[in-house]
């Protein structure tokens, strides 16, 4: 497909620059051994500890998938200040095309350390208790999908706002795209324009696997629902972009 | 086509946002840079060069006029798959070794995926960074970035070259091999254009030029054509210093010789022509008359003075 | 215009209004999955709900392991923080057990409204606890307990718990108690007057026989139970020490003789019952062993009167027509309550909504 090529060699480039920083494997430990601790408080949850190593599971796995969102703006902000995105939209890359090419070059890499979580959790949970339950491996999968849309609205925040209240904004809207429950009854607007986080937050599903399952078609259309809001942002942020100067 | 840039009524206001006043960069230049020419941007910092360049390159976007590069309008994303540019200070991705982000730049040039390794190496051998091909840009000194930034600007062998700034960093030996290259890219019918502030280099390279001043085109044109007729250049030989003391406040320049003879530069004037043409007619062997060529750093000092005059 | 900007609105417009369709969708969905929804706090936690439940849980036992009891004092900051934990986790079945159990002394009221919070979640519709703590708390902890609102809501939660999986036979008496309290309070049992308390146990027991036929489908006077579902195994004897407690209560009362009547024929139809104490005799007895009363024989050789043992007559070889003879282990019952063999006949209590597959607890 036209363009893909050029893309492709943003979208690497980025991940390659994210996966390469010895501080993400350090953090990946440092939440590994959070999770494992949750086994520790047997006494202090009345035995709850099992649901809890879950649930501390998800959230810190959210944070990585939030923080992984987050990084795209500095890392855009960045290549603009440096003139590294000089660079590459001198060549034969359209605007566009490089937002989705960082897009998906961060969504690869928050995919990979939510997915490294993951399996991190897995492992100290069969350890610990018993087999890893379906739902906890959908909760999982859910947070890792979520990076796409994050990372989108990362992008967009990045386009339109400086550097550091790009990285706040961003912070307080998947904040609260994450817990405005009450607006999902906002037909077109809400999961349309406004993002819906909440959809792939299934976390006491997970924790507690008596509550019921969390379908494949459910994960299938979450993740469809992040492709498609992920373009609705990119084509937001494409056409803001393709009026603005660079250094 | 004839011309590889052809600019008509280019401006450029910054920060014209309706609570900013807006800063003008450039303001309606027109300017046509022909098929094979090596052409040289002059101006001082803050004419405009980097500007009108970002336009060309469309990374920026105009306030007014337009522009087109290779025939085609600067936001043609295919048309700079035959473009080469160096932006000002480049800073490229630290992470990354010389190889891969030349990599990465031949994938968004369009070189095909065969050739890429092979042209990459010829590209590194011809900046002579072959021995650094694996070592982080990070690392780099100014001068070896340089030399990387001018290696991804030739990867793809351009109909076009663009060079902001292309020789700051180096030293003179990289300075001289950058001349070459850009001789050599000249030779493979290669148009540049180039912007830079070390006037004697510009001088050597460069075929035409125009003068940039606070955004205003000053004058471009053929650079013997816009040196020529600056003046006449009169060689007094020694023990006639009577004939320089009648001349010396005519003329524009005075400098006195070792060998106790002088040499008198005089600007474009009939009169005077006809002064030095009725004095050499007089003494005939004591002076030989020279038609003086204004150097390029004397030429762009002197339209800078006038401007500033002027405005 | 130029025709990327036109695209880029294009493409803007179709993916709002795209992902405006699957987010209701997926919402629609998302509430089917979580079924809570309505009952999460709807304070920003930016989604982690669960995770603040979790810390507030451990905060509240570390509050609750300082306290020397349940006080006047410290009841409204236990309850505070406990509706602080389920109004993040809506689910966590612990925190309505233990919530509950802590008022159930110095708030019965509060601690019937967590665990009849808890008993009503769907979520939680397999943990027979709660109900079963709310009906008890109903019944034993508060004051007025022969309110009939109560003792209806507490039969209702006794039902909820003996429907859910894992039930234990004692919340069928429980049942039963609150439901004969209630045919007592009533003084009425399907147009026969209740003479008393043990009347009204029998009435209600002979209640719960009947509607455990009638949701079987097979009638009242099947016995073809199956399904997830408690297992009264002593139902039988249950019922049969209750008539025979209502009937020396008042012997010749003649509505509990009728009660008794009705509870025989459809009931203990297949047992051999002394018309006068409703002890169980054997084959071939003459007289009741507990009162001496003259029963009818049966179980006996029609030729040689032997008791039969097989088919055939053991004294005279004698083929046996019709059923062989029912073992039945009875026991006198003036002191105490008579017996019949627990395996003959068992009462399902099967639910009477339509059962949903949920995974079972791991």
């Amino acid at each position: 497909m036209k363009g893909m090529n050029e893309i492709g060699a943003v979208a690497a480039g980025t991940w390659h620059r994210i996966l390469r920083m010895r501080v993400v494997y350090v953090l990946i430990a440092c939440v590994l051994i959070l999770i494992g601790s949750a086994y520790r408080y047997d006494v202090l949850s009345l035995g709850q500890h099992r649901a809890l190593m879950v649930d501390v599971s998800l959230l810190l796995n959210t944070l990585a998938a939030i923080l992984v969102a987050i990084s795209i703006v500095f890392e855009i902000s960045r290549e603009f200040r440096e003139g590294v995105a000089t660079t590459l939209l001198s060549k034969s890359l359209g605007r566009t095309q490089y937002l989705v090419g960082k897009l998906i070059g961060i969504s690869i890499a928050g995919v990979v350390i939510t997915g490294l979580i993951a399996i991190g959790f897995g492992v100290i949970f069969a350890t610990a208790f018993d087999q890893v339950a379906k739902t906890m491996i959908m909760g999982h999968l859910l947070v890792m999908a979520s990076v796409i849309p994050m990372s989108a609205l990362a992008i967009l925040f990045a386009i339109v706002l400086p550097e550091s209240i790009a990285a706040i904004v961003t912070a307080i809207v998947i904040w609260f795209a994450h817990s405005a429950t009450t607006l999902s009854g906002i037909k077109i607007i809400y999961g349309g324009i406004l993002p819906d986080l909440n959809l792939f937050n299934l976390k006491a599903q997970a924790a507690y696997t008596y509550l019921g399952g969390i379908g494949g078609q459910y994960l299938l259309l979450a993740f469809l629902w992040g492709i498609v809001y992920s373009i609705f942002a990119m084509s937001l942020a494409g056409i803001i972009f393709g009026y603005k100067d660079l250094k | 086509m004839e011309n590889v840039i052809e600019i008509k009524n280019l401006t450029k206001y910054y920060g014209s946002f309706f609570w900013k006043k807006p800063v003008p960069a450039l303001h309606d230049l027109t300017l046509d840079i022909p098929i094979g020419a090596v052409f040289g941007f002059l101006g001082p910092n803050g004419a405009g060069k980097t500007t009108t360049i970002k336009l060309l390159m469309d990374l920026i976007k105009p306030s007014g006029g337009e522009a087109s590069i290779l025939g085609y309008p600067p936001d043609n994303v295919e048309i700079k798959k035959q473009i080469g540019f160096l932006p000002d200070e480049p800073v490229f991705s630290s992470y990354l070794s010389a190889n891969e982000f030349l990599d990465i730049c031949a994938r968004l040039l369009g070189v095909p995926s065969r050739e890429r390794k092979g042209r990459i190496a010829e590209v590194l051998s011809i900046v002579k960074m072959t021995k650094h091909a694996k070592a982080k840009l990070g690392g780099f000194s100014r001068g070896m970035v340089q030399r990387i930034g001018i290696a991804q600007a030739i990867l793809n062998r351009p109909r076009l070259l663009i060079l902001d700034e292309p020789l700051v960093g180096l030293d003179p030996h990289g300075r001289q091999e950058l001349k070459d290259i850009i001789l050599h890219q000249k030779a493979g019918g290669t148009s540049v254009f180039f912007c830079s502030h070390i006037l004697s280099d510009v001088e050597k390279i460069c075929d035409s030029l125009g003068i940039l001043y606070e955004g205003n085109l000053l004058c471009a044109g053929n650079l013997d054509e816009l040196l020529q007729d600056t003046g006449v250049r009169l060689h007094i030989k020694p023990e006639h210093d009577k004939i320089a003391k009648t001349l010396l406040s005519e003329a524009s320049e005075t400098v006195k010789l070792p060998d106790g003879g002088w040499e008198l530069t005089f600007l474009n004037n009939k009169e005077v022509k006809q002064t030095l043409l009725g004095i050499k007619e007089q003494y005939k062997d004591a002076v030989i008359m020279i038609p003086a060529k204004e150097n390029l750093e004397k030429f762009f000092f002197r339209k800078i003075a006038d401007a500033t005059r002027t405005n | 215009m130029k025709k990327s900007l036109i695209t880029h609105i294009i493409i803007m417009i179709i993916a709002a209004v795209l992902g405006a369709y699957l987010a209701s969708l997926l919402t629609v969905q998302r509430l089917e999955i979580i079924k809570t929804g309505s009952q999460l706090s709807k304070l920003p936690l930016g989604g982690f709900n669960k995770f603040t439940s979790d810390v507030q849980w451990m905060l509240f036992i570390n509050y609750c392991g300082g306290l020397s009891a349940v006080k006047k004092e410290n009841v409204g900051e236990i309850y505070k923080r406990l509706n602080a934990i389920l109004a993040n986790d809506p689910n966590h079945e612990m925190a309505y057990e233990m919530g509950g159990m802590m008022f159930s002394v110095r708030d019965p009221q509060k601690a019937v409204e967590i665990f009849t919070r808890g008993a009503d979640n769907p979520n939680l519709k397999k943990n027979w606890k709660l109900p079963f703590y709310a009906g008890f708390v109903l019944t034993q902890h508060l004051t007025d307990q022969d309110d009939p609102e109560r003792l209806k809501k507490a039969e209702e939660m006794f039902r909820k718990a003996l429907t859910r999986d894992n039930s234990m036979p004692h919340v069928f008496s429980a049942l039963i108690r609150t439901r004969a309290k209630r045919i007592a309070q009533r003084k009425d049992w399907r147009g026969i007057p209740i003479v008393n308390d043990k009347h009204a146990y029998l009435c209600a027991l002979f209640d719960e026989w009947r509607k455990s036929g009638e949701i079987s489908g097979a009638g009242p006077n099947e016995e073809v139970f199956s399904g997830e579902s408690v297992t009264v195994s002593d139902f039988r004897p249950r019922i049969l020490e209750a008539a025979q407690k209502a009937k020396a209560s008042a012997p010749t009362n003649k509505y509990i003789l009728r009660t008794i009547d009705e509870v025989v024929k459809k009931v203990l139809k297949d047992d051999h019952l002394c018309p006068k104490c409703l002890t169980v005799y054997g084959p071939g007895d003459k007289f009741c062993s507990a009162c001496g009363t003259a029963v009818e024989v049966y179980g006996t050789c029609p030729r040689c009167k032997a008791v039969m043992k097989g088919s055939f007559c053991s004294a005279c070889g004698c083929p046996q027509k019709g059923v062989a003879a029912k073992p039945a282990v009875a026991k006198p019952a003036v002191a105490k309550p008579p017996a019949v063999k627990p395996a003959a006949k068992t009462l399902i209590i099967k639910p009477a909504a339509k059962r949903v597959n949920v995974p079972k607890k791991q």
